[in-house]
């Protein structure tokens, strides 16, 4: 199925060197949103989500910085 | 769970994606497109969290949401967004994009402009908007906290503003034919 897909998207353009889309596993998930959470807001993923979800991060919580941890944030976190 | 993401209505579209047989299908179709799209500029890996249909919308990345430098420019890429599997009818499944964080920042971490739309649990601001950034240079000040409306972006959009506004080299000569594809195999109308 997914080779079918494939053909329909993308015709004839060139798709050698394109790499495979990655289904993240829970894990990969959870580090990698712990990982940024460490890096760009200085916090634990565990903090992150304790703080968003109390309201702990001021009235603008539409700040870039925040928009993007809140996107990664694992399915069921 | 908060989540920023809210269902699909009327009032506000979510983008309609390949239809497939089934959620699986469908979601590959999704991410390949978004790959291919992204194979413009980069050979960073999308990345997808789940096929199977669920209440919450799952996350899907570049390079598990970090900057991506690209090429010939100054700049790096950041894109996350959230998507829906939804059940087209009895025999079809699609993709829906629920909302995006799409960021295109200078190499040392300042934030150009960032395209936003996060329809629920992120203020008040539900509306597709963009922020503009330290890097633009001198802003008047309550510039820097606006949330200038727009309209639905693209992945395909925000490649296309790299390469068109920002110089950033592409990676394949048949970028815009690329782009075209995958935009057409969304629904979404070429502009």
């Amino acid at each position: 199925m997914s080779v079918r897909q494939r053909s329909k998207v993308e015709d004839d353009v060139a798709v050698s060197d394109v790499p495979p889309v990655h289904f993240l596993t829970p894990t990969e998930a959870w580090e990698s949103f712990d990982e940024a959470a460490r890096r760009y807001v200085g916090m634990s993923g565990e903090a992150f989500i304790a703080t968003w979800d109390a309201g702990g991060f001021g009235e603008d919580p539409d700040r870039p910085v925040l928009i993007r941890m809140a996107m990664l944030r694992p399915v069921g976190r | 769970m908060k989540t920023l993401i809210g269902p699909c209505s009327s009032a506000w579209p979510c983008f309609a994606l390949l239809a497939a047989r089934t959620a699986r299908a469908a979601v590959r179709a999704f991410a390949d497109a978004c790959q291919l799209a992204l194979s413009c500029l980069t050979l960073s890996q999308f990345n997808v969290e789940g096929y199977r249909p669920i209440d919450f919308p799952y996350r899907a990345d570049l390079q598990r949401g970090q900057s991506v430098p690209l090429a010939d420019a100054e700049l790096a890429l950041v894109v996350v967004l959230r998507y829906r599997i939804v059940e087209k009818d009895a025999t079809r499944w699609t993709v829906h994009v629920a909302g995006y964080h799409y960021e295109l920042q200078r190499r040392d971490g300042r934030e150009l402009v960032a395209y936003h739309w996060h329809p629920q649990g992120a203020g008040p601001v539900t509306w597709p908007h963009i922020h503009l950034g330290p890097a633009i240079g001198d802003l008047w000040r309550p510039a820097t906290r606006a949330h200038f409306p727009t309209g639905q972006v693209t992945i395909e959009d925000m490649v296309r503003l790299a390469i068109r506004e920002f110089g950033v080299t592409p990676r394949r000569s048949d970028w815009d034919a690329v782009l075209q594809r995958t935009r057409v195999a969304r629904d979404e109308p070429v502009p």
